[in-house]
Order: structure tokens, then sequence, then C-alpha cells
């Protein structure tokens, strides 16, 4: 019979993991979280600005497991952007609007990598490229 | 040492019953006294020729709370049972929400039942099914349901210490963080909620708390130790739930309190604790 936990483990809320990269350089990827402990991913969150306000694209990657999900966005309007994982293909989507990493949902998994990247375009003045996440690790209480 | 460190492998369980000519104000049972469980959501419907609304109740039994919802149902339409965040009964609701609202709602022990209220029509069917998952037997751990905790100061002192919703717990579920001001002049207030999470205090004082109405308190994705509020039915991380291993929820009013003023507070939890 499996005995599940004789040392009781539980979720544990950690600090929000932020990125704050002022300027960016093109075509670098910036981490924003890096774990290999079991983690409960609430929330990613990025948001680019730079003085020539026109939209700049920006790559958020999420390597689940060892398997990268990419999602690609053009934003430049210093508006937070919140990515979650499509059900339909193997990529990030996002959205203005408040969502889960997995929509409604937490994502789940046994290690956790996101990065983000500026990427074609030209990088404007006083650019800045923010990353944000919420998240849980599984830890012995 | 054994260490947990893969997930528990959750049963997953459709049930339904379909009750012909059922009989007023019995209780038919929709999901039997279950351990370790945690109910995804529940469905209920009725029929008859005359395609009359009936009154339909839903019971639910977690870890020896009971929670009773009613709704007129209309003839074959859905209604989803959920857990009010405000008050100590389920809500029947023609939307499709979960047991709590946007998440599960676990327990060491659960059940439901289900029965028409009103009088049966001609060929009166109660139809009902539930969507729920539970662990092994053998598993350690599991969430055990706790009844909501709730402060009511009436009157509360203006910005002077928290009044706390809810005291430190261990290995905690938050679900709803839920609080309210009402005053006689139905005037705006300033309400500070406090969720104070493995040493990190979320807090949001909303600046202009309308009288009278629920908000509900949710994590902010992007500024650490922030919440936000909203009139809107939300979970503690918006469509999620707030984990710590160690947590306390605590409310204070920021203004001269009005005429009668009163501030609530309500936490919805549940707690990660050993299997007896």
């Amino acid at each position: 019979m499996p005995v599940y936990g004789r040392v009781k483990w539980y979720w544990k809320k950690q600090p929000l993991a932020e990125l704050d990269q002022d300027p960016p350089v093109i075509d670098t990827e910036y981490t924003i979280l890096d774990t290999t402990r079991l983690t409960k991913l609430l929330y990613i969150s990025t948001k680019y600005k730079d003085d020539d306000a026109v939209a700049k694209e920006c790559v958020v990657t999420a390597t689940i497991n060892g398997t990268a999900i990419p999602g690609t966005r053009s934003p430049g309007d210093d508006t937070w952007n919140y990515w979650y994982f499509r059900h339909d293909v193997p990529n990030l989507f996002n959205s203005s609007s408040i969502f889960n990493a997995n929509y409604w949902k937490a994502k789940h998994a046994t290690s956790i990598k996101v990065t983000v990247m500026r990427q074609t375009d030209a990088i404007g003045a006083n650019a800045e490229l923010d990353g944000r996440v919420q998240y849980a690790t599984w830890e012995p209480t | 040492m054994s260490v947990q460190v893969k997930p528990i492998p959750l049963k997953e369980t459709f049930v339904n019953i379909s009750e012909s000519n059922p009989n007023e104000d019995e209780w038919y049972p929709l999901l039997p006294q279950t351990d370790l469980g945690e109910i995804m959501s529940v469905k209920i419907e009725q029929q008859n020729d005359e395609t009359d609304a009936k009154n339909i109740e839903v019971r639910l039994t977690a870890d020896d709370t009971e929670y009773v919802g009613t709704v007129s149902a209309p003839h074959s339409l859905n209604e989803f049972a959920v857990r009010s965040p405000i008050q100590d009964a389920l809500i029947l609701l023609a939307s499709q929400y979960n047991m709590n609202w946007y998440t599960t709602l676990k327990g060491h022990s659960l059940q439901l039942d289900v029965r028409i209220t009103s009088t049966p029509g001609t060929n009166q069917v109660l139809l009902a099914n539930a969507h729920f998952f539970t662990a092994p037997a053998g598993t350690n751990w599991w969430w055990k349901h706790y009844p909501t905790a709730v402060v009511n100061q009436d009157p509360p002192v203006n910005d002077l210490s928290y009044y706390e919703i809810l005291g430190e717990v261990e290995d905690v579920r938050f679900i709803y963080f839920g609080g309210r001001q009402i005053n006689d002049e139905a005037a705006l207030k300033n309400v500070e909620l406090t969720a104070t999470i493995d040493s990190i205090a979320y807090t949001r004082n909303h600046g202009n708390l309308g009288s009278g109405a629920w908000n509900y308190w949710h994590i902010r994705p992007e500024i650490a130790a922030a919440l936000l509020a909203s009139t809107t039915t939300y979970n503690t991380a918006r469509y999620e739930t707030l984990d710590g291993q160690l947590g306390k929820v605590e409310i204070r009013i920021r203004s001269a309190p009005g005429t009668n003023q009163e501030l609530d507070g309500r936490v919805v939890y549940e707690l990660y604790e050993e299997v007896a």
C-alpha cells in the first residue's frame, strides 16, 4: 500500500520573482525564474516600453520539465501582460486581462524556467523590460 | 525518512442520479459519504410535464459542517451548486461554476444529497450529477474542510490594530478573502485587508470601498506583497488558490466610522492535515 508523505510537505509561497532590465540588449534572454523544485506557477507577467512608443517584439519562453513553450507579443505601451499556456497548441498566449499561468488554473511542474527577450526591432531610448512570476514551491514543513 | 515528491494519484469520478417521481422533502444521496475527496462541480435539474419551476435543495456535508442551498429551478434547465463566499450556505447558479467558484472544495469527509421541496409535478424527475476526485486509501495527508472564519466588528475603531479574521494557521489553502463595510450614510470608506503568508504581508488599502457590497481580495500578479480588491467574485489567486505553510488574515478600517458602522471579514480556507 503506498504511503504518501511520512514527512509533511506543503506549498510554501515564495517571494515574487522579479526582472527589471533597463535597458535590455536585443536578442538576449533574461531569466525571471529558474527553479528545479516542484512548483505551483500562479502568474507570469511582462511589460516593455521605450521612447519610440511603437510595438516591439518580445518573446517569453516557459521551459516546463525541459520542454520550451514560447509566446510572442509586440507590446511597447508600458502595460502589463499576463501569459498563459494554451490548451490547443504548445504556445504561450497573453492578455492585458489577468489570467493564471494555465488560464484559470496554476501550472504545476518539477522544473520551471521563465525567460523574456526583446527580439527583431531596435531598442529605443530609455527602454525598460520587466518580468514577474508569482509561485509557490513544495517544501517540507 | 520517506519524502513525498510525487503528486497523489487522484481517482476521477462522475456520479449521476435520476430520480423518477421523487417524494417531496425526501433526501436522495448524490455522493454518499466519501473520504479524502475533492468536489469539482455539482449540477442539478428537474423536469415535469407541466414544465413548472420547482424548489430544489442541495445539501453538502463537509467534515461535519453542513451547507444547504435552495433554488426555484426552471423546468429542464441546469443549476450549479457553489459554496457561497458570503454566507454559510450553498448557492445555486444558472451559470456554470465550480464548487468554490473557480476552484474545488476538498475535505476529509464529503457527502452530497438533493431533494425536491415543492409538490412534484406529473412525471416529475429529479436529476443531479457530481464531478469529483478521491485520494487513495493510505494517503497520509489531505485537505480538511473548515467553517468560514468570520469577523464582524460593529463598530470598528479607525486605523487601530487590525481585526483578526483568521489567526495563524499552518499548511493552508486560502479560497476567498472577503471584506465589507456598511454605514447608514452609505459613504465610501478605506478598508485594508492583509494576508500574511510565509512571512510576506500581502495587503491592499481599498481607498473607496462602497457600503454594503462584499469585496474579494486576491493576490496581485506583478507587484510584490500586494492584493487587488473587486466586487467581482474571485478566489485568492484570481481563479486559483493561494497556499502557504503559515498564514493569517486581518482587516481594518482606515476612515472615520460612519453611523452604525460595520466592518465584516470572511476567509474561506482548508488545512492540509494528517488523515485520522
